[in-house]
């Protein structure tokens, strides 16, 4: 599990990209910057990927180990 | 009062019994993860990470949320039913995949962002940190130095525009369009 403490998305995605070896690549640059607070569970990354899909307002598609959130 | 001692007497067993009902219960509550909760006109960002400490909620929400004010109360709930009756009411909703928990910010089309700038009617000198607030969705704003305010994604039409600050009297508006 791992805990964010108003923490930029684009910090929470380099947590992910390490737990799960993917890289996460963003559409927009904007919502890099959007802060979030709380835990997440390491179990599943589809549910990790649509959290952080649903917190930026974006899509994703997790494609072998590339992640793009459009 | 003069009853009082009768009472007691013939209530006697029946307490120790209830003593004895009451003192099982908490062990197999927390092994389902009942949640109890009574806020009142708490910080949401509080009130999601009390959540989390709390009863180990994996939760992630918006950094945001600090602007909103909740009043809520749970009393026996579900992890369900306690984001339910936290984010009612508020622009937030909450959705679960596997054991996670987002809270998110819910869009309506057609939002607006409401701004304004508050002044001293006499002295026409702009009021910073005064409250405006829209208490039917719950958000609202602190003005800035030179008094704008701004509360973004508003899809209210007929609401009312709660203006206060301390020493001047609490402006009400409603706002129509």
């Amino acid at each position: 599990m791992l805990f964010f403490e108003n923490t930029p998305i684009l910090e929470v995605c380099r947590e992910i990209e390490r737990t799960f070896n993917i890289t996460i690549n963003f559409s927009k640059s904007e919502i890099k910057n959007v802060k979030v607070t709380g835990l997440i569970e390491t179990n599943d990354i589809n549910s990790v990927l649509s959290s952080l899909s649903l917190l930026t307002r974006q899509n994703y598609k997790l494609e072998g180990e590339i992640c793009t959130i459009f | 009062m003069k009853s009082a001692p009768y009472f007691n007497k013939l209530n006697y067993k029946c307490y120790l019994f209830i003593l004895l009902f009451l003192i099982k219960p908490p062990s197999s509550l927390a092994q389902n993860k009942v949640i109890n909760f009574n806020f009142e006109n708490e910080n949401l960002k509080l009130v999601l990470k009390k959540l989390i400490e709390d009863h180990e909620l994996t939760l992630i929400f918006p950094e945001e949320v600090n602007q909103t004010i909740i009043t809520t109360k749970c009393h026996n709930c579900s992890e369900d039913n306690a984001l339910d009756s936290i984010l009612y009411n508020t622009k937030y909703t909450w959705s679960k995949r596997g054991s996670q928990y987002t809270v998110y910010e819910l869009v309506f089309e057609n939002n607006y962002e409401l701004s304004g700038q508050i002044f001293d009617k006499k002295t026409g000198e702009s009021i910073a940190f005064a409250n405006v607030y829209i208490p039917e969705i719950k958000i609202g704003d602190v003005t800035e130095y030179d008094g704008s305010f701004s509360l973004p994604s508003i899809n209210l039409h007929n609401f009312e525009l709660i203006i206060s600050y301390i020493g001047y009297k609490t402006e009400i508006i409603q706002i129509n369009f």
